[in-house]
């Protein structure tokens, strides 16, 4: 009887043991995957999104001059270590979207499709804090 | 309705041609290739001279493939080609032409000169006296050349490549401001680096010849992609962007002589060629940086004083500083 009680306890012991592990592992988990997922701004319009994404790279580009264009911009960007892997092809995408919106008089991409750029605008703007 | 569908295929229809040329930029740079090494950059400001219907003038110093590369360039096209070497004792005629007496018709007749071709290469055209360069002057702006008062139209497409040694070397004249101002851009020629340079060397040791570059692209194509580019999409904004820079050259302290207003229509056109060759059918602000250096710096002049005291440095260089400051629609 006495051995059936030791073998109890002992088993309520793993059980609680993996219990926790499993409650740490996917604490760890869930903190990487959040710190994977980059929380983006709720913008309307494309340009409000592009809007959004010039200020981020004033921020983080105080001497960047006033003459710069999107293109020039874009490959500053991807000269910069960033804290999270950006869709490129993506970014040209919307960019040629945009661009073709706003000088060539193209229908109005869906600020959705600009998700990339925003998500760029964000981590623009933590690389400028960091390194500030 | 009719008439939107009628836009969407007149914009399928632009887009389908664009499509079709979209490779026209590789196809000419892979053909000349053959016989002109590393000057893929002055090859494509060539062609965007041409589709905007302009003139090019190449700087550089003797043995710098200028006339190679305008001569491989000019066999792509499949268009009529002369070559006229300038000298210092040559005349308006030995270029234009002239009236000529016709011993058994007894009468005068009009021969043309090597000016009736659709493109002329004007080699080392600064080695010629001012009174030969200014001959070109009504050619390369109104398309015609005119004789005792008789007018020629010249064959269309018409466009001069010129080329010319800096100012320093020996037995040059310089152009003219006005003659200047026709050229749609002055295409820089630096010496090759030594990959290249190597390169060259290599292909030369066996026999080289323009004969080897075809024709890639057929006076027909040529129309279709001038149709394409005078319907590229200009917006106000861009056009505001453009008198801007207009302006900036004419109100900076360290420029002397700023760029014409025929000088921001000739930007505007070769921007619009930029975006068909880059298979766009709008100009957007960074055809018009891409092109500015090329087309302004040689129509602008830097003040003398600014530039005397240091204050200054090329007109390349304040052209790239004045497109640093002016803001382009974004």
């Amino acid at each position: 009887m006495k051995g059936c009680d030791k073998l109890f306890s002992d088993s309520i012991l793993i059980y609680s043991l993996v219990a926790l592990n499993i409650v740490l592992y996917g604490l760890l988990l869930f903190g990487y995957i959040r710190s994977r997922i980059v929380p983006l701004p709720e913008l309307k319009s494309a340009n409000e999104v592009f809007a959004f994404l010039e200020k981020s790279f004033k921020l983080t580009f105080p001497d960047i001059p006033d003459g710069f264009t999107w293109p020039e911009l874009i490959s500053r960007a991807k000269d910069t270590a960033l804290d999270s892997p950006v869709n490129w092809q993506r970014i040209q995408a919307a960019l040629s979207e945009y661009e073709a919106y706003r000088y060539g008089q193209e229908s109005e991409p869906a600020s959705s499709d600009s998700n990339e750029i925003l998500k760029l605008g964000v981590l623009l703007r933590k690389h400028g804090k960091v390194n500030s | 309705m009719n008439y939107l569908w009628r836009i969407n295929k007149l914009t399928s229809t632009l887009a389908t041609t664009g499509t079709k040329y979209s490779d026209l930029r590789d196809k000419i740079i892979r053909e000349v290739s053959k016989v002109v090494i590393g000057r893929e950059s002055e090859l494509n400001l060539l062609l965007i001279c041409l589709l905007a219907r302009g003139h090019a003038l190449l700087e550089g110093v003797p043995g710098i493939s200028k006339t190679l590369l305008a001569k491989a360039f000019t066999k792509c096209l499949d268009l009529k080609f002369k070559r006229v070497q300038f000298t210092p004792d040559m005349l308006p005629l030995d270029i234009i032409g002239g009236f000529i007496f016709n011993m058994k018709s007894r009468e005068f007749e009009f021969r043309e000169g090597p000016i009736f071709a659709n493109i002329l290469l004007a080699d080392e055209i600064n080695r010629a006296a001012p009174k030969v360069q200014s001959a070109l002057l009504e050619s390369m702006q109104e398309l015609q050349v005119t004789v005792e008062g008789i007018t020629t139209k010249l064959p269309a497409p018409f466009m001069v490549i010129a080329t010319q040694n800096p100012l320093d070397f020996e037995g040059v004249y310089p152009l003219p401001e006005s003659e200047l101002d026709r050229f749609m851009m002055k295409i820089g020629f630096d010496y090759p680096g030594s990959k290249v340079e190597s390169n060259i060397l290599r292909r030369n040791l066996s026999d080289l010849d323009v004969d080897v570059v075809s024709a890639v692209v057929g006076p027909n194509d040529l129309q279709e992609i001038f149709a394409l580019v005078d319907k590229v999409k200009v917006t106000d904004e861009i056009l505001d962007y453009v008198v801007k820079l207009g302006e900036s050259t004419r109100n900076d302290a360290r420029i002397g002589l700023g760029a014409s207003p025929r000088a921001m229509v000739q930007l505007l056109h070769s921007a619009r060629s930029n975006a068909v060759l880059s298979g766009r059918d709008y100009v957007a602000p960074e055809d018009i940086k891409f092109v500015a250096p090329y087309v302004l710096s040689h129509r602008i002049r830097v003040d003398r004083a600014a530039s005397l005291k240091g204050l200054v440095g090329t007109p390349d260089s304040v052209i790239k500083e004045l497109l640093d400051v002016v803001k382009p629609p974004r």
